[in-house]
Formats: C-alpha cells, structure tokens, sequence
C-alpha cells in the first residue's frame, strides 16, 4: 500500500501519484497495491465507418439526384423517386437487418414503407394506378400470411407478435375502403385481400382467445 | 420454482411503480439510470459457483425477471422466462443495460476479482431491493462455495428476509393530503472540465465507523447529517473556492420510504429529502453548515411531507386526462419536465446505512458499497453504505478534477478518521 504524505490517506491502487492532489506516492507497509476495476475502452463509437460513408453517399446522392433534376427539368419529376428510394432504404432495410425489433414489427414496417415507396413510383411514371390497385393489396396480403407462419413456427412466443398482427390485419381492409371511395377500379383483387384479413383476425381471436385478450389488456391498459 | 411450472402461456405482467415510469423515457446510452450494489468476499470469484447461486437465488426475486413493454398508454413490465448468466466485468460501472443483448433482463450480474455487483436499471427497484438481491446471492455463493464441488445446487430457503411483494406502495399509500409546494428554484452546479464520454470517475473511500461515530457524536448529529454537510462544505471549498454563489448547492437525498409505511415491496418505495445552503460570503464553516443541515432535516424528515410528496406523484398519475395520452406524447412531457428540472439538484447522496448479514458469513465478507451512475446532465453523486466497521464511501463523477472529493476526505482525516482510498484508474490517465 501507498501513502499521500499531504492528504494523509492511505492508496489502495497501484498508482505513482495521488489520485486527490497528484502528489508523489511513498511506499508504506502492507499488501501491494492492486486495480479493483477492469481496463475498459471508453471510445465507444455508436456508428461504425461503414455506417457513416454508406449515410453520407446516400446524402450526396440525394442532393446530386435533386439538383440535376431541376436543372435539367423536362417534365418528369424522377428525383422524387430516388430520394424516396433512399429514404426507403434507411427506414425500412435498415430497420430489418440492424434492428433487434420483433419479426412481426419488421414485416409490419416493410410492408407500410414498401407500399409507400410504390405509390411515389407509380406516381411519378404517370400515375396508372398499378400500385394502389394490384401491387399493395397483394402486398398486405403477403405480409399477412406471413406473419400467420410466423405465429405457427413460433407459437410460444404468440403473443408478441399479436399486436403487429391485428395492425397489418386492419390494414388489409384499407384497398376495400379505397375502393369504396373509388380510388380504387378493380375490386377482385381488394376484396381477396380484406378476405384474407378477416379470416386471419378471425383465427387469432378464436384460436388466441387468452393469449390474444391479456396481450391487448396489457396493450391498452390505461 | 413456480416459474418455470407456470403455464407457458400465462405471460404475468404488471405496471411499472409510480417513480419508476420516469427511467425509461430519460434513459439512454449516455444516462443509464442504473445503480451498482456490490460486494467484496476475501477470495476470487469462481463465475461457475456464482451462476449456480444466481440460478438457486433468483426464483425468489420473481421481480427481477421482467422485461420492458411499451403499451398504447403507459410502459409495462411482462414475465421473462430468460434465464440470467453471470458476467465478467469488462465494462465501467452503471452502464447503460440495452435489453436486447441481455436477454431483455434490466439487471446484470457482474464479477471481478474478489467482488460481486448487481447492477439494476432503477425502473425495477430502487436500492433497498437490490442489496437484498445481492444479499441473498452473495451468502448463497458463500454457501454453495463451502460444498465440495460437483455437488448439485439444492434450492433452500432464503436466508436474509426475502419477499416477493411487488405493491405499488405510492399508491397504496396515497392520501389526498393537502398540496405540496414545489419549489423549482435552480441550484448551484459544480463546474469543471469533463472526463471523455462514458467515462466514470470513481473514488472509494474506507473508514472505519467507530473513528467517525465519535466524531458526529461530539457535534450531535447523525453520520448521514455530517457527511450532507461535509459534502456541502466540500463544494464550497473544493469546487466554489469559498466564493460566494448565485444559487445554493442542494443535495439530494433518497430516503427509504419502507420502514415509515410498513411496506415490504421490493419496487421502488423512496422519496427524498432536499438538504441544501446558500453559501454567500467567504466565512462559511462547517460548524454553520451542521446546524442548518440538522435543522433541514428536522423540518423535512416528517411522514406528513412525505404523504404529500407520494400524493403529488401519485396525483399525476391518477388524472384521467393524464392517463389517456398516447405514451408518445408522455414520454415528451417527461422529457421536457426531466430537463427542465434536473438541475434542481447539485448533486445527490445516498446512504443505504448498515449492511448486515448472519454472524457465520460476517468474516466471509470484506465489504458493501453502492454506487450511482452519473451523465453529463447530473455528473456528480455520492453512495454511502458500511458493513460491520467498515464504510465505503463512493463518488462517481463525470469531472477529471477531484477537488472535491479531496477536501471531503481531507476533512475527514483532519478529524481523526484514517481514510484509504481506492479509484477505478480514471484520475492518473491524464498525467
């Protein structure tokens, strides 16, 4: 052990100088001084270098897309459709290879981020309406489905995924409302799909009665 | 083990404590909001003795096993079935615990050397309930340590008072009392330069309480009521250079609300006192600061301020308008109020007093301490805790400079306290 001759106290580290006022240690009786806490590495980085050049290219991207774009306007306004792409890129494909999220969540969020992606697209060509009335329903429907293999695959962890069920389930019934409003022309393929809806939300509330009534008590408890 | 037996579809769940649903909206990698309960044993650690005490210990902390779940309304916590491995300790103390790699557990078990920590995020429990955890794990290690090895580990009773009580004590003691008076005046903030981002400064120091306890006794107060003033006095001293300050140095401090309600929960049940001085001339000295530190105490250690502080929590949390916000939106409410207020405080300082453990264990064990994790945003606190004779006092600070802490044990050793300290290697970086 150490001794600080100006404050007097005793240095249980193994140090040269004090750690209080930075003086000379002088060597006392007793054990040797000894560290009582790990060397650790305080130069946490929270993105790596690969991370920062892929964000700053997508930046540069963007901005290049956008300028030319204006520059060279000729009546198709095709920047909107890679600036989204690269939004959709950081949002939705980030999220689903980083992110620790739930499976079901992840489906969730490509699904949405994915139908909004072709609706600029669609949009951009000239407006047709391919992505509103084919593309997203079969879409939704997709993602239903799989998260109904999800469930099965993982049936003890059903109630986790309940919640972001029930949400794509809702969703499903959107292209039908759509098609109330006339947005969208064709109704075979809306239809399918809220058909779909219901009879998965129909499964997981006659099969998940409990399962599915305390995760949407816990949910919602106010 | 009524967990494992439990139905594998019965998820249990239940809200998270009326303090508690603060810590996970302002936690972060950079503020923790997790604490170190941690213990020294006169030999090494043998990891394998420990993760056996850990499986034998933690069925009796059902508690413990939760993770956090967002509802529409308000956070939740819901069983985990994850079972807890021991860790080495690589890491500073207090870190940020990110669920994911954890099993989605808010609490760790760590060891290094001849010392076990648990280390808990305080949304879980507050310190009561953890060095009760790490009670019962340490004499459990101690015990398992003494079999021969290979011996299976046999499930026993507890051998600390253990209960597995998870009341909402706020709520359970709200009255509607009269409203309570919040002052929000600012305090005094220690200034100095930064140590590098995650980053902790930590200083123990060892006393022996029968050198102390004469000297609180010559002044007439408590050990907690002279080490508030000793640290007061130590900021003007060590930090303000005896100059006078705009604003008064206030500290913290937790109080345990458990023994003034009766309640044996082992969620957060504290509220907290406010002992501070407003330090104006040069001549202040510490006899000053003992007598208004005494009074502070008299004043605000009283069940009836308490009762007012629990209903002024528990009110917020009742209002039905309250209760309806999205957790989005409250979550932004309880960040803007968070920082809007955190500097209310200097700093804080907790004593959790007198561990004890049976007297077959006590020569087993070296010593207790408590340590509080410090940010940039509240960068200087004070755990207190002894174990037989012995008191460890640790700082945990975000400043490179340690006069502060320098003065506070100076002024001990000038009372006739034989001090030993001990760092995490942080302050002789810099030379």
């Amino acid at each position: 052990m150490k001794t600080c001759n100006r404050c007097n106290i005793k240095i249980m580290d193994d140090a040269a100088t004090c750690p209080l006022c930075k003086t000379v240690l002088e060597e006392c009786e007793g054990a040797p001084g000894e560290s009582m806490y790990p060397v650790t590495d305080a130069s946490v980085k929270s993105f790596t270098i690969f991370t920062r050049i892929v964000l700053f290219f997508s930046i540069v991207a963007g901005i290049v897309s956008i300028m030319v774009n204006v520059v060279m306007y000729d009546g198709v306004m095709w920047s909107l459709l890679t600036t989204a792409s690269i939004i959709y890129f950081w949002a939705a494909i980030v999220f689903v290879v980083k992110n620790h999220a739930n499976v079901a969540s992840k489906i969730l969020v490509q699904a949405v981020c994915a139908s909004l992606l072709l609706v600029v697209i669609d949009y951009v060509a000239g407006y047709t309406g391919w992505a509103v009335n084919y593309v997203i329903p079969n879409i939704l429907s997709l993602a239903n489905i799989v998260i109904l293999i999800v469930i099965l695959v993982n049936r003890l962890d059903w109630h986790n995924y309940v919640i972001y069920h029930i949400m794509i389930g809702l969703l499903g019934f959107v292209p039908a409302i759509l098609y109330g409003f006339s947005i969208i022309h064709h109704p075979i393929i809306p239809i399918i799909t809220a058909a779909i809806s219901l009879a998965s939300l129909a499964a997981t509330f006659i099969f998940g009665e409990r399962t599915v009534k305390s995760e949407l008590k816990r949910r919602f408890h106010f | 083990m009524k967990i494992i037996n439990r139905p594998i579809n019965d998820t249990k769940w239940h809200r998270l404590d009326n303090t508690a649903t603060v810590f996970p909206v302002i936690s972060n990698k950079t503020f923790s909001g997790v604490y170190r309960m941690s213990v020294r044993l006169m030999n090494d650690i043998d990891p394998e003795i420990l993760q056996k005490a850990l499986d034998v210990t933690i069925p009796w902390f059902d508690s413990f096993l939760v993770r956090l779940r967002r509802g529409f309304f308000w956070y939740y916590f819901e069983s985990n079935r994850k079972r807890p491995l021991v860790q080495e300790e690589k890491n500073g103390p207090c870190g940020y615990i990110d669920p994911v790699p954890n099993s989605h557990l808010l609490f760790r078990v760590i060891y290094y050397k001849n010392r076990i920590s648990v280390e808990v995020f305080h949304a879980l429990s507050d310190g009561t309930g953890a060095i009760n955890f790490l009670k019962e794990l340490t004499l459990c290690y101690l015990r398992l340590s003494e079999l021969p090895p290979n011996t299976p580990a046999k499930i026993s009773l507890p051998t600390v008072e253990v209960t597995s009580d998870s009341e909402d004590s706020y709520i359970k003691n709200y009255q509607k009392t009269a409203k309570l008076k919040m002052t929000s005046e600012r305090s005094y903030q220690i200034r100095g330069d930064r140590l590098p981002l995650y980053s902790t400064g930590i200083i123990h120091g060892y006393l022996p309480v029968d050198e102390l306890l004469p000297v609180c006794r010559a002044k007439g107060v408590t050990i907690t009521q002279y080490l508030a003033s000793l640290l007061l006095y130590s900021i003007y001293v060590g930090n303000l250079n005896r100059q006078p300050s705009k604003y008064p140095v206030k500290i913290f401090v937790p109080v345990n609300l458990r023994p003034l309600f009766d309640s044996t929960t082992t969620m957060n049940f504290f509220s907290n006192i406010a002992i501070g001085f407003r330090f104006d001339n040069q001549e202040h000295t510490m006899d000053e600061i003992l007598a208004s530190v005494v009074s502070q105490y008299k004043e605000q250690m009283n069940k009836d301020i308490f009762l007012q502080k629990i209903a002024a929590n528990v009110r917020l949390g009742k209002n039905i308008f309250a209760r309806f916000i999205p957790l989005v939106i409250k979550n932004l409410i309880v960040k803007i109020a968070y920082l809007l207020s955190f500097d209310s405080f200097t700093t804080t300082l907790t004593n959790i007093g007198n561990v004890s453990v049976p007297e077959k264990f006590t020569s087993m064990i070296d010593s207790f301490g408590v340590q509080v994790n410090v940010a940039d945003r509240e960068p200087f606190k004070c755990g207190i805790c002894s174990y037989g004779n012995k008191m460890n006092i640790i700082f945990t600070s975000r400043y490179k400079d340690a006069y502060v802490q320098r003065t506070f044990f100076r002024e001990l050793v000038k009372a006739g306290v034989n001090v030993s300290i001990e760092t995490n290697g942080v302050y002789y970086e810099d030379l």
